[in-house]
C-alpha cells in the first residue's frame, strides 16, 4: 500500500513537474529578428557600437501562448498592446485576450514593439510597423513548427495596437529589409480584430497617440497619411471592431471611421459599439451587454475558418 | 375527458387573447381620412397592402412572467405594405419569451387613397397607438414609462420618426391630449434612416411621393432630427444589406453620439435585408441576446 502511494506521489510529481513546464512554455519569448538584422537602430547601425550599449538595446520580442495539441486550430492571432504609443499596457489586456484565445483553440503571440519615443530610433513613426510587419512574416515562415497555418495569420489591436493593427492591414511597403527567403513572405494578416482602436489623427484623434507616434505639431499631410480611415482599399482584409460609446480616451467616432471606409471598398467585417465599457474591453465584464463581445468575436472567427 | 376539453377551450381563450385585436382610435376620432371604406387586402399570405383603419395586435406574457416592460412593434414593408408576420409577429412572440409584452401595429399606409396628407399617416398611427397603451397600460399590467419601439425597414423610419417628431399629430382631444408621443425607447432593425443619397428609393417614393422637394427630403431623413431628447436606442444591421445600405444605421448612430444620446450599434457582416428571429449566420443569430441584454439595461433605470 504504502509502496502504492509512493508511485501515486511520484507520478503526481511528474505531472506537476510537466504542468509547471507547459505552463513555463507557454509564455515562451520569442526574438523574430534575426541577430543583427533589426532595421531603424542607431546602435545596431554605428559602426563603432560598443558591447555595453549592445547589452542594454532592447529588443522587440513575441510571447507565445499556444494551446494544447490537440485542440490547436490552424488559426493564430498576433496581439497588440496598447499604451498610447508611449508604453506597453500587455500585463493587462494583452495576457488575458492571449489566454482566451488559447481557449479557443487559437495560438496566439503577444507582441512587444518598439516605442516611437525610443532614443535607438532613426526614424520613430515606422519602427512600430517594422517590428509587427517582421513578426508576422516570423509567425508565418515557423507555421509548420506551431501546427498553425500561414494563411490564417490574424492581428488584434487595442487602442494605439489598434493603430498599429490597421497600419499593417493597409500599408503594402515592407519596411523589415529582410532578406533572402524572409523577402516573399507577405507582411499583410488574413484578419484584423481592433478593440477600441486610435484610427484617426484628426478631429477625433486620441492625441497622445498621435504626438507619441508622429511628434508634435506633425503636418496635415503626415495627419491624413496616418489616419487609417483614409488607407483603406478594397484589399484591407476583414476586420472586426468593437467600441464603447462612452470611450472618452478614443471617441467611438475612431471605429466608425474605419468601418465606413471598408464598407466603401466592400471590405468584410462586423462592427459593434456598446453603450458602455470606458475605453477597455476585458475578458471579465461587470456588464452582461458587453460580455457578449466575446461570442459575437469566437463566432466571427469561426466564419473567417470555414472559408 | 372533460377536465381535458376544459383545459382545451381554457387554452384556446388565451391563444386568443394573446394576439387580442385593438383598434387604435377612439371611434370617429381618426385624423386625416376622406372616409372612404376600403376593404384589408392582404396581397399575398403574410403581406397587407391596404387598411381601412390603424390596429394593434396584443401579444402578451402570461402574467405570472410579465414585466413592466412593454414594445410596440412597427412593420416594415417600404412604406407599400404591412409585413406583418415575419417583422411583427414573430418579433411579438420572442418578446413574450422574455417577459415583454408587445403590440404589433398596423398602420395607414401613405399610399391609401384615404388619406388626405399622405406622410403624416404612419406617424399619427404610431403616436395615438404609444398614447393608447400608455393611458391603459396598468389594464395590461405594465408600466407607463417603459413604452418602446420596435421597427424593421420601413417601419424603422416610422419608429425613428415618433423618436424625434415632438409634433403631437394625433388631434386627439381629453385625458388623451397630455399624454406624450415619444417612446421610452427604440430598437431599430435594419432601419431605413436617409431618404437622402442612401435612400431606400421605394420607401421615400411611397412616404413623400415621387419628386419630393429636396427640403421635404432632408426634412425626413431622420438623422438629422435626432436631439438630445432623442430616446435611447439600438441598432441592427446587416453590412451586406442589398436593400436598406448599412450606412443608414451609422448615419443615425453618429447623430446619436454628437447629441449625447445612449445607445449601441451592432453591424453583422452576414444577413442582408433579412435580420429576423430565426438567422442562416450564427453570428448574426446572436442580435437577440444582445437586444435582451441591452434592454435588461434600459428597465434597470
Amino acid at each position: 500500500m504504502r509502496f502504492l502511494i509512493l508511485i501515486f506521489m511520484k507520478k503526481t510529481v511528474f505531472i506537476v513537474l510537466t504542468f509547471l513546464f507547459i505552463q513555463f512554455s507557454a509564455q515562451e519569448k520569442l526574438m523574430f529578428w534575426p541577430k543583427g538584422e533589426m532595421p531603424n537602430s542607431k546602435i545596431l547601425t554605428s559602426k563603432t557600437k560598443k558591447k555595453k550599449e549592445l547589452a542594454e538595446l532592447k529588443e522587440p520580442e513575441l510571447f507565445a501562448f499556444l494551446p494544447p495539441v490537440k485542440e490547436r486550430k490552424q488559426m493564430s492571432v498576433i496581439i497588440i498592446p496598447g499604451g498610447g504609443y508611449s508604453k506597453l499596457t500587455y500585463d493587462e489586456g494583452a495576457f488575458q485576450i492571449a489566454k482566451w484565445m488559447n481557449t479557443q483553440g487559437i495560438s496566439a503571440f503577444v507582441l512587444n514593439y518598439r516605442l516611437p519615443t525610443s532614443s535607438d530610433l532613426i526614424q520613430r513613426e515606422i519602427a512600430p510597423l517594422q517590428d509587427i510587419q517582421a513578426s508576422i512574416k516570423y509567425i508565418r515562415k515557423n507555421a509548420a513548427q506551431w501546427g498553425i497555418s500561414p494563411n490564417l495569420v490574424g492581428v488584434v489591436g487595442t487602442s494605439a495596437g489598434g493603430h498599429l493593427a490597421t497600419s499593417v492591414s493597409n500599408i503594402t511597403t515592407d519596411y523589415t529589409q529582410l532578406k533572402g527567403d524572409w523577402e516573399s513572405i507577405s507582411t499583410i494578416p488574413d484578419f484584423a480584430v481592433l478593440f477600441c482602436p486610435v484610427i484617426d489623427f484628426g478631429e477625433f484623434a486620441h492625441k497622445g497617440s498621435r504626438d507619441s507616434l508622429l511628434g508634435e505639431n506633425a503636418s496635415a499631410e503626415k495627419i491624413k497619411e496616418y489616419s487609417m480611415q483614409n488607407r483603406v482599399t478594397p484589399k484591407t482584409p476583414p476586420t472586426i471592431l468593437f467600441h464603447n460609446q462612452d470611450d472618452t480616451a478614443v471617441p467611438p467616432m475612431n471605429s466608425m471611421l474605419y468601418f465606413k471606409a471598408m464598407t466603401q471598398n466592400k471590405v468584410k467585417g462586423a462592427l459593434f459599439i456598446f453603450p458602455e465599457g470606458g475605453h477597455r474591453f476585458s475578458i471579465t465584464n461587470k456588464s452582461e451587454l458587453t460580455e457578449n463581445w466575446k461570442k459575437l468575436c469566437s463566432d466571427w472567427l469561426e466564419t473567417l475558418n470555414n472559408k | 375527458m372533460k377536465k381535458f376539453i376544459l383545459i382545451f377551450s381554457i387554452f384556446i381563450g388565451i391563444q386568443l387573447f394573446a394576439q387580442q385585436k385593438i383598434t387604435v382610435w377612439p371611434k370617429g376620432e381618426m385624423p386625416n381620412s376622406k372616409g372612404l371604406k376600403l376593404n384589408i387586402i392582404e396581397e399575398k399570405e403574410g403581406r397587407i397592402t391596404q387598411i381601412q383603419e390603424a390596429e394593434l395586435f396584443a401579444f402578451l406574457p402570461a402574467k405570472e412572467e410579465r414585466k413592466p416592460m412593454a414594445v410596440i412593434i412597427i412593420p416594415g414593408g417600404g412604406y407599400h405594405h404591412l409585413t406583418y408576420n415575419l417583422g411583427g409577429y414573430s418579433y411579438a412572440k420572442w418578446l413574450n419569451t422574455l417577459g415583454i409584452s408587445a403590440f404589433v401595429l398596423n398602420y395607414r399606409l401613405p399610399t391609401s387613397p384615404d388619406l388626405k396628407q399622405r406622410e403624416i399617416g404612419p406617424l399619427q398611427d404610431i403616436q395615438a397607438a404609444i398614447k393608447l397603451i400608455r393611458k391603459n397600460a396598468s389594464q395590461y399590467g405594465i408600466s407607463p414609462d417603459q413604452i418602446g419601439v420596435l421597427g424593421t425597414s420601413a417601419g424603422g423610419h416610422l419608429a425613428a420618426m415618433a423618436s424625434n417628431i415632438s409634433k403631437d399629430y394625433t388631434e386627439l382631444k381629453g385625458d388623451l391630449s397630455t399624454i406624450s408621443t415619444i417612446p421610452n425607447f427604440a430598437i431599430l432593425v435594419s432601419p431605413v434612416i436617409d431618404l437622402g443619397e442612401f435612400a431606400h428609393k421605394g420607401s421615400r417614393d411611397n412616404l413623400l411621393g415621387e419628386n419630393a422637394s429636396t427640403e421635404k427630403i432632408k426634412e425626413y431623413s431622420m438623422q438629422n432630427r435626432v436631439t438630445e431628447k432623442t430616446p435611447p436606442t439600438i441598432l441592427f444591421h446587416a453590412q451586406n444589406d442589398p436593400a436598406v445600405p448599412v450606412i443608414n444605421s451609422m448615419m443615425y448612430y453618429e447623430a446619436m453620439i454628437k447629441n449625447k444620446v445612449k445607445g449601441a450599434l451592432f453591424i453583422f457582416p452576414e444577413g442582408e435585408h433579412n435580420i429576423g428571429i430565426s438567422n442562416k449566420s450564427e453570428l448574426t443569430d446572436h442580435w437577440k441576446e444582445v437586444c435582451s441584454d441591452w434592454l435588461k439595461t434600459i428597465s434597470k433605470k
